[in-house]
């Protein structure tokens, strides 16, 4: 044999062999996911979403998650082969999504396998555009009426209401809209009063890299010592930096909340508006929630009016200035939550006037420890969460952004919370005192707290319901107890009040119908004789069943006894209501419905009942549809009897019956 | 003059004589107001609800009387009645009762609200207590009445509601909802002192609110409230079968306060002609905190092909959903999985919801939001 023949013949076998290796490792190896392309040049947003996993055995498969903008759509995956195949519930909205595929491993980890990211876009030249628009506009004509005042109200009238979402979007760029639009012939049913048109809450957001700008109503800053639930109208722009672990915004809104076309974006006053800066980071960049730390400063005028929806008297030309410093960490793997807080305000009563401006502090601080986390994977170990909160507000504390909030108040609080398959506790007990600032002129109260909640929810035992449905039982007690430990203001040390209340309900559902029962009770001691000694009963029933075929009713029953022990009155109030809805045919609806009230006091000072019937007759003429607005033509009434036993003369008895023609849109589909 | 003119001289001097007799002799002699006194707190505004009590006193030949009994304001004095001036309540009480009997009793009711830079300026000029008058008068004679307003800390002040706001569950004061959509009211009241809160929530129908509205009770309030601070008050799910104009009201009767009850306006509006219904959810109830096998379970919905449920920051109005869970129409509750948990914050409050969808990917039916908190 030439030696070149013996050459190739001594390698032939290791080549038969190293082909046969590498021709069989495509048929067992797992390969690496991919996302196939779209059917079209431009995927759609109902396109199925493909995914192929090569290689991969059954028991990894099992184990896959898949999810689709953050939401977990592993449960409606199809498979084709080798081939997951996911078709979208709802058309995708333009714009960019992504996708993550991870694995559940049997130790309890989660494995990143692929994550990508796609486009649905609106056209070539926009990756996002759409306007859409749905409500309806009403002509209402009264045939008759009774009993309305004088003069009497309008006859006819139209109203309207529709709400808007706009965007646009390409690139690094995007700006959605979305808001409310009124019309009302009557300028009272506006919330400027006046006009024909007016505007309800709106948004406007635009958005450029990491540069972020807002135009209506928003909540511009995190809630706090310094902010409470602060949704206003108003400007700020923002910037969010290093994948989001760092921001800052900057924001101008009302004070008051506001509604309309009126005070226009608000910021104009500095009387009426609020400003200030936030500044967010999260500086571990491996986990961005171990720490969280924000810098909040503002400064602000309250104008002293109401806003919208609310009642109550605010300082008028009041203003105030505030700063506050929070950190929130999450550490031991994160069974460990540390929060703390400190903020610092300088606040003027009376808006210049003449007392000066004062100057006070606030720290909150929050420990918070997860002994078990039950997340043992067998969903049979217990989950308990124990911590401790120290709050401590100064007499004089107040923000423009938390006109709700309530200064003078030093609190120590230890709370637990446990939860072990439907059962969930929480306990807590705390001591607070006030005049927090030792002002000489002024007693201090001690305030002792006991709190105790419970929720119960079995899971039946199998897969048919049994006879009781699906129950869930809860019980709440409330137990407080308070002494004044120094005098002063014509308080003596001592006893000064006391209140126990114990609530519990009880709620069982079946596929069709629920029904619940609760029942609370109360006491309540003043020991100063500032308010009255009272007990307190109420008892609730409801029964909702909704019937095939669109067919509805409602019952519930409410009566509430309240007695004042001082002065030996017992106060009794019943509510019953009871609503039915039945569809004849598929255009036509009837509802009912009928709300008894009443309210006696057992010295006979009071005895009035109110009756309220109301009833409709509604006819689908026609529904919305693509291009096609729905109509809807509805005959409905009420009456209304207030009868006073103590004082006839107040008897008042008002009817009033509408015609009502609806033309109704919906988005375009 | 003339022997007639002097006649109807005299005529008309007897009728004016007449005329300007006093009917009677009466005069207000007496005001006593009840309470005489309630604890108000530094740094907070107050709200107290005060009966004055009115007598007059009816005496023949006496100082002439009027018919009607009146103050035109109130005013706040820092210390005693003929302190520092503080601030003044124009609200003018007023009632008309003819002058007969030997005494007649007037009773004026009112809430008056206290503003906390009142309280505030009393406490910084060195007096314990701020005084409220009134003075009644009938045009001939007067009688003034003070409620004592010591000056406590927060812990020490009477039970009182200083504010009240309304809003959505979704923090919103407006809304503009589809037909049978799920909708909730919830309000925060701002109170001192603890008591018995007795209250109404009210709404008022399309079939009336396009005249006059006419309010019915749908829920009674019986509640003891603890703690000084700001209370979360729940409504009860609101009305969304009808289109058109709601309104919504909390109307409090103890303690009384002294403003109007706020409300809120929604519309029900746009949809498909009733094709967006309420889906009801099963479990877990509101409030509950986040466990390792929690539940979530709804009533199925006809006609739907998916279920997604959503969880959103409750901390954030209007964003998109954190996370979630879709599960195929034949499925009516989902388990989250260690992937969605994954998304979700320790310690931090969530709402989460149900949406039904058809086999053409339309919402056909939505849950009420509730709140869930992760451990």
């Amino acid at each position: 044999m030439p030696r070149g023949e013996a050459r190739r013949a001594r390698l032939l076998p290791a080549l038969v062999l190293a082909g046969l290796l590498l021709g069989a490792a495509p048929l067992h190896a797992q390969q690496p996911p991919r996302l196939l392309p779209a059917d079209h040049e431009v995927r759609g947003p109902s396109d199925p979403l493909r995914i192929r996993l090569a290689g991969w055995n059954a028991d990894t498969l099992a184990r896959l998650i898949l999810e689709l903008d953050d939401v977990d759509v592993t449960a409606v995956l199809e498979r084709e082969g080798e081939v997951l195949v996911l078709r979208p519930v709802e058309p995708l909205a333009e714009g960019v999504h992504h996708l993550r595929l991870v694995e559940h491993t049997p130790e309890g980890d989660l494995l990143e396998h692929g994550s990508w990211t796609f486009e649905i876009r609106h056209s070539a030249r926009l990756r996002e555009a759409g306007l859409a628009m749905e409500g309806s506009v009403s002509a209402v004509h009264r045939l008759g009426g009774s009993g309305l005042g004088t003069p009497p109200p309008r006859r006819g009238r139209i109203q309207g209401a529709a709400t808007f979402d706009g965007r646009a979007a390409d690139g690094d760029w995007q700006v959605t809209g979305e808001g409310e639009v009124l019309l009302d012939t009557d300028p009272a049913g506006l919330p400027r009063g006046g006009g024909l048109v007016d505007a309800g809450e709106f948004l406007v957001t635009g958005r450029r890299g990491a540069w972020e700008g807002r135009a209506g109503h928003q909540a511009p800053l995190p809630p706090g010592l310094l902010a409470g639930d602060f949704t206003r109208r108003g400007l700020s722009a923002g910037y969010l930096g290093a994948g989001g672990r760092y921001a800052a915004r900057a924001f101008a809104v009302t004070t008051q909340e506001v509604l309309g076309l009126r005070q226009g974006l608000g910021v104009g006053s500095p009387a009426r508006r609020t400003a200030g800066v936030v500044f967010e980071a999260r500086p571990v960049a491996r986990d961005p929630e171990a720490l969280v730390v924000a810098v909040t400063l503002l400064s602000g005028g309250d104008p002293g009016q109401t806003g919208e929806g609310v009642g109550g008297e605010s300082e008028t030309g009041s203003r105030g200035d505030g700063v506050s410093v929070a950190a929130d960490a999450l550490l031991l793997d994160r069974r460990l939550r540390l929060r703390g807080e400190a903020a610092g305000v300088r606040y003027d009563f009376d808006g210049g006037g003449p007392a000066a401006a004062e100057r006070d502090r606030a720290l909150a601080l929050l420990a918070e420890y997860a002994v078990w986390r039950g997340d043992t994977g067998d969903g049979t170990a217990p989950a308990l969460a124990v911590g401790v909160e120290h709050r401590r507000v100064g007499t004089f504390f107040r923000s423009p952004a938390n006109p709700e909030a309530v200064p003078d108040r030093e609190l120590l609080r230890a709370f637990a919370r446990f939860n072990r398959g439907g059962l969930q506790l929480e306990a807590a007990l705390g001591r607070e005192t006030d005049n927090v600032n030792d002002l000489a002129l002024l007693p201090r109260i001690r305030t002792r707290r006991a709190t105790l909640a419970l929720v119960h929810a079995p899971e039946p035992a199998g897969e048919a319901l049994p006879w009781y449905g699906r129950p869930t039982f809860t019980l709440e007690g409330v137990d407080q107890e308070r002494r004044v430990v120094r005098g002063g203001a014509g308080l003596a040390p001592g006893p000064f009040s006391a209140t126990t209340r114990v609530a519990f309900s009880a709620g069982f559902a079946y596929p069709s119908w629920e029904w619940s029962l609760a029942h609370f009770v109360g006491r309540s001691d003043d020991f100063t004789g500032q308010s009255a000694a009272t007990d307190d009963r109420t008892t609730e029933a409801a029964v909702n069943i909704q019937g095939e075929g669109g067919a509805s009713l409602a019952l519930s029953f409410q009566h509430s006894d309240s007695r004042d022990r001082d002065a030996a009155i017992d106060d009794t109030t019943d509510t019953a209501s009871l609503e039915l809805g039945y569809p004849f045919g598929e255009r036509l609806t009837l509802n009912l419905g009928i709300t008894l009230n009443r309210q006696r006091l057992s010295d006979d000072s009071l005895d009035t009942r109110t009756l309220t019937y109301t009833a409709a007759a509604v006819w689908d003429v026609q529904g919305a549809g693509a291009g096609r607005p729905g109509v809807q033509l509805a005959l409905e009434g009420t009456r209304n009897e207030l009868s006073d036993r103590v004082d006839p003369a107040g008897d008042a008895t008002s009817n009033q019956v509408f015609l009502r023609l609806t033309v109704f849109w919906v988005p375009g589909e | 003059m003339t022997v007639t003119g002097r006649k109807i001289l005299l005529s008309a001097v007897a009728l004016g004589m007449v005329a300007a007799a006093p009917p009677a002799g009466a005069v207000v002699f007496a005001v006593s107001p009840q309470p005489g006194q309630r604890t108000v707190a530094l740094g907070s505004p107050a709200s107290v609800s005060v009966a004055w009590r009115v007598e007059r006193q009816f005496s023949a030949g006496g100082v002439p009387a009027g018919d009607t009994v009146s103050s035109a304001a109130g005013a706040f004095h820092a210390g005693s009645a003929t302190g520092p001036l503080l601030g003044t309540v124009p609200r003018l009480l007023s009632q008309t009762r003819p002058v007969s009997g030997a005494l007649t009793v007037f009773t004026f009711r009112e809430a008056v609200t206290v503003p906390a830079r009142v309280i505030h300026r009393a406490h910084r000029l060195g007096f314990s207590q701020v005084v409220y008058v009134r003075t009644f008068d009938d045009g001939f004679g007067a009688a003034t009445g003070t409620v004592t307003l010591p000056v406590t800390g927060s812990g020490g002040a009477a039970f009182s509601v200083a504010r009240v706001a309304l809003s959505f569950a979704d923090g919103s004061v407006l809304q503009v909802v589809e037909p049978g959509a799920p909708l909730a009211v919830q309000a925060r009241l701002t109170v001192t002192g603890s008591g018995l809160l007795r209250a109404v929530w009210e709404v008022a129908d399309p079939a009336s609110t396009a005249g006059r509205p006419v309010y019915r009770v749908v829920r009674t309030v019986r509640r003891h409230l603890t703690g000084t601070g700001v209370q979360a008050l729940p409504g009860p799910p609101l009305p969304t079968g009808a289109r058109g104009g709601y309104r919504v009201r909390l109307r409090i009767t103890q303690p009384r306060p002294g403003f109007e009850p706020p409300e809120l306006a929604y519309f029900v509006s746009g949809g498909r002609g009733g094709a967006l219904r309420s889906l009801p959810l099963v479990r877990p109830a509101p409030g509950v905190t986040l466990g390792p096998e929690t539940r979530f379970a709804w009533r199925a919905v006809p006609g739907a092909a998916a279920y997604r449920l959503d969880l959103l920051d409750a901390t954030r109005q209007g964003a998109r959903p954190v996370t979630g869970v879709v599960v195929p129409g034949e499925r009516s509750e989902a388990v989250l999985s260690a992937a969605t948990r994954g998304h979700l914050v320790p310690g931090r409050r969530y709402r989460w919801r149900v949406r039904a969808i058809d086999g053409q990917g339309r919402m056909v039916a939505e849950s009420e939001i509730r709140e869930l908190r992760v451990p």
